[in-house]
């Protein structure tokens, strides 16, 4: 078991803004083909990922991994890889999935359940991978 | 001049079916001119305090200077820092004035367009064809609509030399909401993904001067024994962490009361046609206290 430190902390929150901006920008790029009502679930996602930043510098210090299932490192590596896809895939529900599942990663990081964890990074990783 | 008559008769029509007393109006059509018009002239003014609220307020957050200043500079506190290589590149610093002034244009956007709503709802018109101009200019300058949309934009929301009456009034206030809510919305999302784009540097001056500064301080005061020297650095690297928690409140202040902006204005454009103008004032007496709330989270 490992514990989340302060620096890992505010690196995590770094790229759950990351994520936000992403997901802000591919409402730009698309804006054209995009209802009202997703532009809408967009920003709400936006908003929510932002909020989950906050969260994460407020509550994840301290916060125990099961290293063995879900280790700061595959965290990093998921985000990591959420965020690339945001910026390259092109289908909604697809960019969708990926900002609901981190909304589910930085949900149980927060509540520091590690089982919690372990099955929302392979959530993470189905909803890049679909 | 009929079309916006049309436009505006409707916004008063689709409150007969919440009120008998002008329903009976529409029923004597020789006396409807009197009595409705003495109804706008005692109670117009009033009604469209909401939606001049709803404006003022608006204006007031979307006008906060604080990111646009501060977002070029972080990469120069970056190099302070003792960041080097590509975060602090040439090719970053453009673009991040490239995103400073996305930002300062998405702003300058929605304050005209407060403003001129803000004026047109106070029954505060000598400026207001000309804050029309302002914002369709801008509208151009941001890319957010071409020139050519304008035009009939201006066409649909100047007040030119029509009858100044309240009835009139309330058929303009549809008129520019519906007309501009598209380019509004456009340039709401452009200015939160400009303040989330922000946020993440922040978070990269907070991790850079944790590392560079404060860490290396930190080894040196451990290593050089001097006393009171470990003190100071965690006084100085607190100071220096509330400081950038500071510009986030208010940069999470702005993005929130631009969210609530924009949110607001989606529902006036969704239900002013439609809904009556009790509820389309009540809307917006909503988003002004949401607005509200945010303009006292900023940290002055």
């Amino acid at each position: 078991m490992s514990e989340i430190s302060g620096a890992d902390a505010l690196d995590l929150a770094k790229r759950y803004k990351q994520a936000a901006t992403n997901l802000g920008q591919y409402q730009l790029d698309n804006w054209e083909s995009l209802t009202t009502d997703q532009r809408r679930l967009l920003t709400d996602e936006e908003y929510t990922l932002l909020d989950n930043s906050q969260n994460l510098v407020t509550y994840a210090v301290g916060v125990l991994l099961d290293d063995a299932q879900a280790s700061l490192d595959k965290i990093k590596q998921a985000t990591d890889e959420a965020n690339k896809a945001i910026q390259t895939v092109a289908d909604f529900k697809k960019v969708l999935g990926i900002a609901t599942a981190l909304v589910t990663l930085a949900a149980a990081i927060t509540a520091g359940n590690p089982g919690g964890i372990a099955s929302a990074v392979g959530d993470l990783g189905d909803a890049v991978a679909a | 001049m009929k079309r916006e008559f049309d436009a505006a008769s409707e916004v008063l029509l689709g409150q007969c079916s919440n009120s008998p007393g002008l329903c009976a109006v529409r029923r004597r059509p020789l006396l409807s001119g009197i009595v409705a018009a003495s109804l706008i002239v005692t109670a117009g003014c009033t009604n469209l305090k909401p939606v001049a609220d709803f404006a003022s307020k608006a204006s007031v957050v979307t006008s906060y200077p604080g990111v646009a200043k501060d977002y070029p500079l972080i990469l120069a506190r970056l190099k302070l820092c003792g960041e080097r290589g590509s975060a602090v590149s040439d090719e970053k610093a453009a673009e991040r004035l490239r995103d400073s002034k996305r930002l300062l244009e998405a702003q300058t956007v929605l304050q005209a367009y407060a403003k001129a709503l803000g004026e047109l709802a106070a029954d505060d018109l000598p400026n207001y064809d000309h804050q029309i101009d302002a914002l369709n200019q801008s509208l151009v300058d941001g890319k957010f609509a071409a020139a050519s949309d304008t035009g009939n934009y201006a066409q649909a929301a100047k007040f030119g030399l029509g009858i100044f009456t309240d009835l009139y009034r309330r058929g303009k206030i549809q008129k520019l909401i519906t007309t501009y809510n598209p380019s509004i919305q456009k340039a709401v999302a452009q200015l939160l993904q400009v303040v989330d784009g922000y946020l993440v540097s922040l978070s990269d001056e907070q991790i850079v001067y944790n590392q560079l500064v404060a860490g290396r301080s930190r080894k040196a005061a451990e290593f050089l024994k001097l006393e009171g020297f470990p003190e100071f650095v965690s006084v100085a690297a607190a100071d220096h962490a509330q400081l950038l928690l500071d510009r986030e409140a208010n940069a999470r202040a702005l993005s929130r009361g631009i969210k609530a902006f924009g949110q607001g204005h989606q529902e006036l454009a969704d239900n002013i046609g439609t809904a009556s103008f009790k509820e389309v004032l009540a809307n917006a007496t909503k988003y002004a206290e949401q607005l509200q709330t945010v303009i006292e989270s900023f940290n002055r």
